[in-house]
């Protein structure tokens, strides 16, 4: 798995249970403390037993917590941005995520994001299923999706079952909108 | 055509007269252009060298594969470029795009997702342009912490984790830097080793042994200027650099006020003495830097004969 997933649970701990939490994981499942700083690929043992470890000390099950790491991503004002150039309303937004894994591969080629296929029966319903077998891609997409959802302002029913996400868009216009601006605010660094 | 559907098609579009007049524009290019109504007062052309040209010569150059650069009169930091035909004797059709000052434009015209066609790759870029930020301030967040996490190591390195003072790796360093200098910056370099110290050890243990190393060290550490160096380089030896103009004087007078400190000291289970030995950078024998602890040690030796708790300054024996 690449090392910024890691850092992505990383930072979903820190961020959302503080710092202490993180090295009590970090201890645990004997990772360094200060987190991880290389890029490279670590054995996805590492990733598992992080979040064996951070679910059970958060007293959540896997699928949960995997959902509330998606949940957190989505919020992160720089990577609710990059979502949100896949579409101008959420079921764009759904139709695009099949271009998800080439957008990630154009900014991080080594990150090997695993595919999955956006299938639509009717308008408005959508079905995800991972290939090959990815239940917990499936949840961290799941937390995702829900807040996007949110975020476009539409009003959608979202369930995972094993690798498939079911989507129901109920309202596409539910809820005002989050502002999108294409050039983002400067930030001072 | 529906020249409305000519302007959702190809929103960048400009049909213009052999006057210069605009009689039809893409919608998004109409954001840019506001209420001009000729090509010249939106635009100034230019060649492909950025050379201004006047509104006939583009006209009569489109086609043919040339390319067309149209710098906006009102906002200088925003340039179009493209390429046209003649669709007629009298009438042209541009169509142009905003190459490197997309973002620039997108602020400056707040322009959103559905001014650009499927076709162009305007979001993507946009796209890669944010995402390539994101990745670099992850990068550059992880530089820092290695900087960081470098930097301890290094101090780490060169010190003695008994006493904080340099250890024999960063007083080597220091030493060979001091020594290249010693023309303009003449120095002391002292030798010390405690007497009797590994009695201590025998009767108190290790544990009150490292407390005598620690007190030593803190007397040596504060009986110096801050711009000498103190290093311990193992057991109860230690050697310290005095920088002085007149290394040998300055130097003895510290090394004797450091050794009745030494002796005077609390937290010794017993009395603690110190031998001294002194070689200073002006004297005629030092050539290479190796003289210069060979001569430490060789006074620190008549120091431990003469009777211990004293200091020596090395002197030649041929004068």
């Amino acid at each position: 798995m690449h090392a910024l997933v890691n850092r992505c649970i990383e930072a979903f701990l820190r961020n959302s249970y503080g710092s202490a939490t993180w090295q009590q994981v970090a201890a645990e499942v004997d990772v360094h403390p200060d987190g991880f700083l290389t890029w490279g690929s670590s054995p996805d043992s590492v990733t598992r037993s992080i979040v064996i470890a951070s679910a059970r000390r958060l007293d959540k099950s896997v699928g949960e917590l995997l959902e509330d790491v998606g949940s957190w991503l989505s919020r992160q004002e720089q990577i609710r941005r990059l979502l949100r150039f896949g579409g101008s309303n959420f079921q764009e937004f759904v139709e695009s995520l099949r271009e998800l894994p080439g957008r990630i591969q154009l900014v991080i080629p080594d990150l090997a994001f695993p595919g999955f296929a956006v299938l639509s029966d009717a308008p408005g319903h959508y079905r995800i299923i991972a290939r090959p077998h990815q239940p917990g891609l499936m949840r961290v997409l799941a937390g995702m999706l829900r807040v996007m959802a949110d975020d476009y302002g539409a009003l959608a029913v979202i369930s995972v079952v094993r690798n498939r996400i079911d989507i129901d868009v109920v309202l596409p216009d539910y809820s005002s909108k989050r502002g999108f601006e294409l050039s983002p605010k400067r930030v001072q660094p | 055509m529906d020249m409305r559907n000519l302007s959702e098609l190809m929103p960048m579009h400009l049909m213009v007269d052999r006057a210069g007049v605009m009689v039809s524009r893409g919608k998004t290019l109409a954001k840019v252009l506001g209420r001009a109504s000729r090509l010249e007062d939106a635009f100034i052309p230019a060649d492909n060298l950025g050379h201004r040209i006047r509104f006939e010569e583009l006209f009569s150059q489109l086609g043919g594969g040339k390319r067309v650069f149209l710098q906006l009169r009102h906002h200088r930091d925003v340039s179009l470029r493209g390429h046209g035909l003649h669709v007629s004797p009298d009438i042209a059709m541009l169509n142009l795009g905003f190459g490197i000052y997309l973002s620039a434009a997108v602020q400056k015209f707040g322009l959103t997702d559905s001014d650009f066609p499927p076709s162009d790759l305007a979001m993507e870029f946009l796209f890669l342009h944010e995402a390539n930020r994101a990745a670099l301030l992850e990068l550059s967040r992880i530089n820092t912490s290695l900087e960081g996490a470098r930097q301890s190591a290094q101090i780490l390195s060169i010190t003695d984790p008994l006493t904080g003072l340099l250890n024999r790796r960063g007083f080597d360093v220091v030493f060979s830097r001091a020594f290249d200098a010693r023309a303009r910056n003449p120095f002391a370099l002292v030798h010390l080793d405690l007497d009797h110290f590994k009695q201590v050890n025998d009767r108190f243990g290790h544990a009150a042994g490292d407390r005598v190393l620690v007190e030593v060290a803190s007397v040596l550490a504060s009986g110096v200027r801050s711009g000498d160096r103190v290093c311990r380089i193992g057991g109860d030896e230690f050697l310290i650099l005095i920088f002085s103009e007149r290394p040998k004087e300055d130097s003895m007078t510290v090394c004797t006020r450091m050794i009745h400190q030494i002796m005077s000291a609390k937290t010794c289970p017993c009395r603690i003495t110190a031998s001294m030995g002194v070689a200073v950078s002006d004297s005629r024998r030092v050539s290479r830097q190796q003289h210069l602890y060979e001569m430490a040690d060789a006074a620190l030796y008549q120091a431990k004969l003469a009777g211990k708790g004293r200091v020596v300054l090395w002197a030649d024996p041929g004068s």
